[in-house]
């Protein structure tokens, strides 16, 4: 990719701060080829099917209805068609790991399709439809139905209900519509009920007289993101990243210390979700207190959200976070810091249930809610056995400095707090961790990414003249106010240096609410007239990422 | 300009886009199965009968792609049978030995096709397993940069299954996707839970597919 090009993505990408996105519900998915377990095809975000409907009931025009892709073999929250399956995120299933040929998959084996649940594990509830205009090729007593499109591909639909079909009045060889009714998905395999409730959805097309079976990952995120009524991303035929939605999209530069942390996503608005998941602080590090006399460590900690007041059981509100990684480091400073256990010390569940609970002795019966919940007892596990493969007893000496077990402590009280597995991947986790002993070494004010108050341009447009050359710079204009404390005149933000800008004379791309001005320098964007953001040739996306954060932080 | 316009801008700046134009593969109609075959119905058309249900009258003069289809009494050792005295549709399953009971021999293939003839699925519905085999001239002749190298080296028949599980015993269906007669084709053999041996007998499925014959089509520009 060129380097406009980059800064011109970048800009798209930025787009994505303002309007609907924000109102719309936390759809999250990991990138084309993540796969749960194992190697999917890296660098393809090729969008192979553009325009496709989406194949499952979703979005507003149907019912706001939701659709999970996700794994079979490797499910989140246990095996068939547990609730916790039928959840955000996406997970890409091409090239999952299956027995016979797949020849564009890394190991030449692997899952031809993709694996979509819909809303709920209902059977004969939720619709599939067509995902373009064709002719019905075949439909089989093993309820598979196949679409020839017209423009030359072609999809299958596996596990539908039987009668569902006959009602949708498909035949083979009839025409058939895009978006019209194929049928409703059900768990058929084989002719009977023999799977989870979901669509089998895979499509191939003749490529250079060679049949080929398409790595769809990116043309369904494009097809579920119309459905929702957002920008498909598709940028001529391939899948832009969303630093939102995408997990892990881009490593960003947190405020604090420049520890790499993911991308913020907005969660908190889907009361579906667990509040633990919707706050992102997924240890529930609730202070007892109201906001304004919360602990200084949350009210310093990156990536608080202060607007969003979600309150749990007791009434208080739990504190908010931008980033998976920042509620995930919060939980790891509590523990160290709060709890006192230290980043090696020796836990027990029981020890961890005392303080979570605040109780004097572990003879209190709120500790022992909490040391049920982790432990149980022999006869009858409780959540830890689920990451220990064997029953781990209330007292057993649990040893903080083995990352692993750290790693299975936090996934046992994640589930705890959720209800679920899957709060966050290990990656995630370690990030989070690695945030939290930065602080718990350094403190709060070191920081690779400093944000500093300063002289705005006239007008408040971009020149902060004190950036290095290359650097990344916003401003935001003195008339909308700054918002950094203290910064009367508006405020500059500078992140990192990478190569020299070009001075050139600026050509107008774009105006309206969001305006861009792309030249051989880089490209500058202006954001509602409120945030004005240089992006210069070269630009590392980490560097771009990270004033997309800083923007979050600050709407 | 709005928004839009600079989302336009930025995909301009991006990777190439893919070309939406498809051209027609030609079928190799000087293979000798595919001159046999036109030998056979030299000045005539086959019935449309020949293609299954659902095919209209004009089919068979419509199909400019060898139709790949079963019949009973065809075996790599016995010539296919003649094109005007066909029997009901449906498979020599000698040799087959995972072919399930529960299936039949004969199936009147159910029939679909584009208006333009250059494609075609048939339907074969043995009860417990259903075959289908379909055909396309239609072929995108531009090959997406992420995928330029691996098809570059692809050659051979490419076998697919639909298993969820990991498991090849659970496997009740497999697809074919092979290149005949310069033609690519997907033949997809699904099986009952009761006919699963089928389903993971490969070499099974290579008798399927060598019994494969040419029962319509005809070369047009």
């Amino acid at each position: 990719m060129n380097r406009i090009a980059r800064a011109a993505m970048t800009a798209a990408a930025l787009m994505l701060l303002t309007g609907a996105v924000w109102a719309q519900e936390a759809f999250r998915y990991h990138g084309p080829g993540q796969l749960a377990v194992g190697s999917g095809r890296k660098d393809d975000r090729t969008v192979y099917l553009r325009g496709m409907y989406f194949p499952l009931q979703a979005g507003p025009q149907h019912q706001n209805a939701h659709a999970y892709a996700n794994s079979q073999i490797h499910p989140v929250a246990g095996p068939g068609n547990a609730v916790g399956n039928y959840a955000y995120p996406w997970r890409d299933t091409y090239c999952e790991k299956r027995s016979w040929d797949m020849p564009l998959c890394p190991g030449k084996t692997g899952h031809q399709g993709l694996d979509i649940r819909p809303q709920k594990a209902t059977a004969n509830a939720f619709p599939a439809f067509a995902m373009d205009d064709g002719v019905v090729a075949s439909i089989t007593n093993n309820t598979t139905v196949t679409i020839r499109a017209n423009a030359g591909y072609v999809c299958r639909y596996l596990h539908l209900d039987r009668s569902s079909i006959t009602q949708a009045g498909l035949k083979i060889g009839s025409a058939i519509k895009r978006g019209d009714l194929v049928g409703r998905v059900s768990n058929i395999m084989g002719g009977v009920p023999n799977t989870t409730i979901h669509l089998h959805f895979d499509c191939y097309k003749s490529i250079s007289g060679k049949v080929v079976r398409l790595p769809i990952f990116a043309s369904l995120i494009a097809a579920y993101r119309r459905a929702w009524g957002l920008d498909d991303l598709d940028r001529g035929g391939q899948l832009a990243v969303d630093p939102i939605r995408e997990m892990g999209a881009f490593a960003v530069a947190s405020s604090n210390d420049g520890t790499p942390v993911g991308p913020a996503v907005a969660a908190a608005a889907d009361a579906a979700l667990p509040k633990s998941l919707r706050t992102k602080n997924f240890g529930a590090i609730t202070p007892s207190t109201e906001p304004a006399a919360w602990p200084a460590y949350i009210l310093k900690w990156p990536g608080l959200i202060r607007s969003v007041e979600i309150r749990d059981a007791f009434g208080k509100i739990i504190p908010a976070f931008a980033t998976d990684e920042a509620g995930v480091g919060l939980w790891w400073y509590w523990m160290v810091q709060r709890a006192g256990f230290g980043a090696s010390g020796v836990v027990s569940f029981e020890k961890i249930a005392l303080k979570y609970s605040g109780a004097s002795t572990v003879d209190e019966p709120v500790v022992a809610k909490y040391v049920t919940a982790y432990s149980g007892a022999a006869e009858r596990p409780g959540l830890s056995k689920q990451y220990f493969g064997r029953f781990v007893d209330r007292k057993e000496s649990l040893d903080l400095a083995d990352l692993e077990i750290r790693w299975r402590i936090a996934q046992t009280l994640f589930h705890n707090e959720a209800g679920r597995t899957g709060s966050v991947d290990r990656a995630t986790y370690d990030r989070g961790v690695a945030l939290a002993d930065r602080i718990l070494a350094n403190g709060f004010e070191v920081g690779a990414v400093a944000v500093a108050g300063g002289t705005p341009a006239a007008g408040g447009g971009v020149g902060a003249a004190a950036a290095p050359p290359g650097s990344v710079t916003i401003t935001t204009p003195a008339a909308v106010g700054g918002p950094t404390a203290g910064a009367a005149g508006g405020a500059a933000t500078t992140v990192g240096a990478s190569g020299a800008a070009a001075a050139v004379t600026p050509t107008p791309v774009l105006t309206g609410t969001a305006s861009a001005t792309a030249s051989a320098g880089g490209v500058e964007i202006v954001v509602g007239g409120r945030y004005t953001v240089r992006v210069p040739p070269g630009a590392d996306p980490a560097m771009v990422s990270a004033l997309l954060d800083i923007l979050d932080r600050r709407r | 300009m709005t928004v839009r316009a600079l989302i336009s801008a930025a995909a301009l700046c991006l990777a190439t886009p893919l070309a939406a134009q498809t051209t027609l593969t030609t079928p190799d109609w000087s293979a000798p199965e595919a001159s046999r075959f036109l030998e056979e119905t030299r000045g005539r058309l086959v019935d449309p009968g020949a293609l299954g249900e659902g095919a209209d009258a004009r089919a068979p003069a419509r199909l400019s792609l060898p139709v790949l289809g079963l019949r009973p009494g065809f075996t790599e050792a016995s010539p296919p049978p003649q094109p005007g005295a066909l029997v009901e549709p449906g498979l020599d399953t000698s040799g087959i030995a995972s072919w399930p009971a529960c299936a039949s021999r004969a199936a009147t293939p159910a029939f679909a096709s584009d208006d333009g003839g250059e494609w075609y699925a048939q339907t074969y519905d043995f009860g417990c397993v259903t075959i289908v085999v379909s055909g396309d001239r239609r072929t995108d002749p531009n090959v997406p940069n992420a995928l330029v190298e691996e098809l570059a080296d692809r050659s051979g028949d490419v076998v697919s299954t639909v298993d969820e599980e990991d498991d090849p015993a659970a496997v009740l269906s497999v697809s074919y996707d092979i290149v005949r007669l310069n033609v690519p084709y997907v033949v997809t053999i699904e099986c009952a839970k009761e006919a699963a041996g089928l389903c993971r007998d490969r070499a099974g499925h290579q008798l399927v597919l060598s019994r494969l014959v040419i029962v319509a089509g005809r070369p047009r520009p």
